[in-house]
């Protein structure tokens, strides 16, 4: 060390191996659109690519627009909420791909051949994702579709293991099977095991619920768009409401009031314990735990019915526009203060509910006899797989990994929250883990309730004019089943770019790792202890 | 697959054959078949608050199967997606005579907030004969068995037409 002055503007750092600090190197590129957003060539994506593989910066997604590709990560070392964009524009129908350094961007490359038959370099997996020749087109969103390819009479699955071709069966659950969760279809190759017969292979074929929800967002309003962003899946629909609307704010620069963003995140909350309920009931069900499944549904019936008398809607869409949020259909004008008074009520109701009930419930659940027994070492995941995938959410804490957006939200400041975590990584971690975090809910709701009273809210909504100029803006909200973001480009009045990223593929991703080795008897609970939603893989 | 041509095997397979049978609708219990068709699940998910949430179901003479095989009506809910025709034309094939079509929700009218699209069908409404629609998004357990209770109510006295085959 010679001491010498540190320029400003240095050029990236570079570790002993000669790679580059990737974040540094995203922030070299030339400024695209907003301070987090910043367009490479070729050459500087490529150093991105091989620099992300000793770089713990954090994958969020990787999507296409026709024009370019566009990946977006978060840097741990900041807080994991403060996004950075890399925009490649395309030069032909390929582009080098990420999946390689970060195993969750396979979905989304995946995804972005299904749908702009655009192709990533050194992929994972190559196999598609939602297109399965059932379309009007191939590749639909690109500038020239291609003719419709009709698939054939039975759908093409990859190789089975020799051990289930020689003596095993083949095991397959839905996609209609009579049950009440989106369709996805499981194709398990099953072969005679020390402890019987065991799942040698899995492969899931999801696009059932394909309905191009981020297509259909682009040249509408902001409401129009927010509408749509609560029909992704019903167990996320106000999660991902507002984290639409919070980058939609952002990128306008208006500011949510705060009682409105306190009120959000009281939505968000009851919301998980609604997902939570739900999850933990079918996992009962699959486990043939009958009570408690009949106690668990109950209990989510009481909140359901709950939330119908007092805001007119038993499932939570809607309730979060841009702007602010509107309890009873009215956007604007309505008696702000009787709103929050309203939401107030609801949520120091369910504390009380959760005092008591679900305490209750909480007992039964560790009491049944062979409940917990059942459960234990089905479906581990493994903390390093977890880590490689990124994956926060019910999923990733209950094999001890941290993290959670809400403890950097403004809307959360007033109330005292500890995130839950587990260590076991299996199917009894994971449900113990939806338990506690359906008590911590309660309990936060009990805080936010009295914040939205103490707040005296003038307005629950604020005027939100959209941008003629373009504009960006990204959101972050942690949903029931792990963090859900969003990127939006605003302008000409209207939305023009939606980039959604929700945990389910990652989720199915390892769940379909975890299926490998249970018993065919175990797989129902297993799959039902991931509580997957392909309406949310789909999109 | 075209639009045409799946409203076209709707339409076949929908067709009235055979003798004439008596309303699916006046059956009782009336077994019922759940295919999400492809939509946001929250209608799947208040078809199943109707069943676990203490409506009354069993004293309503109404049923859920986990096979086609057994069940008199086929509920669906979702939006019709172009991958999901297939499914619900297998459902319907595998389900006895005679039998009816129930479309629970917006979606699985005319799409919603989900119309055609490269993807999507847009519901039932211009590809099959459809013997219920429930409106709604989502529609509520209530106004969901509401409505089946009407209908069976019509058929058991005798007053419905009988559009079932």
């Amino acid at each position: 060390m010679n001491g010498g002055l540190i320029p400003f503007g240095a050029p990236p750092k570079e570790d002993a191996e000669g790679l580059r600090d990737s974040a540094a190197l995203i922030r070299s590129g030339r400024a695209a659109g907003a301070s987090w957003r910043f367009e490479l060539d070729e050459m500087e994506w490529r150093g991105l690519q091989e620099s992300l593989s000793a770089d713990p910066l954090s994958f969020i997604g990787l999507w296409c627009d026709g024009d370019a590709v566009q990946a977006l990560f978060a840097d741990p070392r900041q807080g994991g909420d403060r996004p950075l964009m890399a925009v490649l524009k395309l030069d032909g129908a390929r582009y080098p791909g990420l999946s390689g350094p970060r195993p969750a961007a396979a979905s989304f490359e995946r995804r972005i051949n299904d749908l702009w038959g655009v192709e990533a370099m050194d992929a994972r997996d190559t196999r598609p994702l939602v297109d399965h020749a059932a379309w009007t087109a191939s590749a639909p969103l690109s500038a020239r579709p291609g003719a419709a390819t009709y698939a054939p009479e039975i759908p093409e699955f990859g190789q089975l293991p020799d051990a289930v071709v020689r003596s095993g069966t083949l095991a397959t659950r839905g996609p209609a099977n009579g049950g009440f969760a989106a369709p996805a279809h499981l194709r398990l190759g099953v072969a005679p095991g020390p402890a019987g017969p065991a799942v040698a292979s899995v492969e899931s074929r999801v696009g059932y619920t394909h309905r191009g929800v981020a297509s259909r967002m682009c040249g509408g309003t902001t409401l129009a768009a927010a509408d749509l962003a609560g029909r992704i899946s019903v167990s996320m629909a106000a999660a991902h409401q507002w984290a639409f609307c919070m980058a939609a704010e952002r990128a306008a620069g208006v500011s949510a009031p705060l009682a409105a963003e306190v009120a959000r995140a009281a939505l968000c909350e009851i919301e998980r314990v609604f997902a939570h309920l739900t999850a933990l009931a079918r996992l009962a069900q699959a486990a043939d735990a009958a009570l408690v499944s009949a106690r668990l549904f109950a209990a989510r019936e009481t909140l359901m019915r709950l939330c119908g008398k007092a805001l007119g809607k038993r499932t939570l869409m809607d309730c979060i526009c841009p702007g602010g949020v509107a309890i009873g259909g009215v956007a604007s004008g309505g008696d702000a203060r009787s709103e929050a008074q309203v939401l107030a009520w609801v949520c120091q109701e369910l504390a009380a509910f959760g005092r008591s009930e679900v305490a209750a419930l909480r007992g039964v659940w560790r009491t049944t006899p062979g409940l917990l027994a059942r459960l234990a070492g089905l479906g581990m995941t493994r903390r390093a797989e977890m880590d490689a995938l990124g994956l926060g959410g019910v999923v990733g804490r209950a094999c001890g990994r941290g993290g959670d957006l809400r403890l950097g939200q403004a809307a959360y400041g007033a109330v005292q929250l500890r995130p839950c975590a587990r260590t076991g990584g299996d199917a009894r971690a994971r449900a113990d883990l939806r338990m506690d975090e359906i008590l911590e809910s309660l309990e936060l709701l009990d805080s936010l309730g009295a914040t939205l009273l103490a707040e005296e809210a003038d307005a629950l909504c604020a005027a939100f004019p959209t941008p003629v100029d373009p504009c960006w803006g990204f959101g972050a909200v942690e949903a029931a089943h792990g963090a859900v973001w969003y990127v939006v480009g605003l302008g000409k009045g209207r939305v023009e770019q939606v980039f959604i990223a929700d945990p389910s593929p990652s989720i199915l991703t390892a769940q379909e790792a975890a299926l490998v080795g249970a018993r065919a008897l175990d797989v129902d609970v297993v799959t039902a202890s991931f509580a997957v939603s392909a309406a949310a893989v789909d999109q | 697959m075209s639009s045409s041509m799946i409203r076209a095997l709707f339409t076949a397979l929908l067709a009235p054959a055979g003798p004439a049978l008596p309303p699916v609708a006046s059956r009782s219990p009336l077994v019922l078949f759940h295919v999400d068709s492809g939509g946001c699940e929250a209608c799947g998910l208040e078809v199943e608050a109707l069943k676990t949430g203490g409506y009354g179901l069993a004293e309503a003479g109404v049923e859920f199967s986990a096979s086609p095989r057994l069940a008199d009506m086929l509920l669906v809910t979702g939006g019709c997606s172009r991958m999901m025709a297939p499914v619900i034309r297998a459902a319907w094939e595998a389900m006895p005579r005679p039998k009816g079509l129930i479309a629970v929700g917006a979606c699985a009218r005319d799409g919603g907030l989900f119309p055609q699209n490269y993807a999507t069908l847009g519901g039932l409404e211009n590809h099959a004969p459809v013997d219920l629609f429930v409106p709604g998004c989502p529609p509520t357990p209530s106004e969901i068995l509401g409505a089946v209770i009407a209908v069976t109510a019509r058929a058991r006295s005798g007053s419905t037409r009988d559009t079932t085959t």
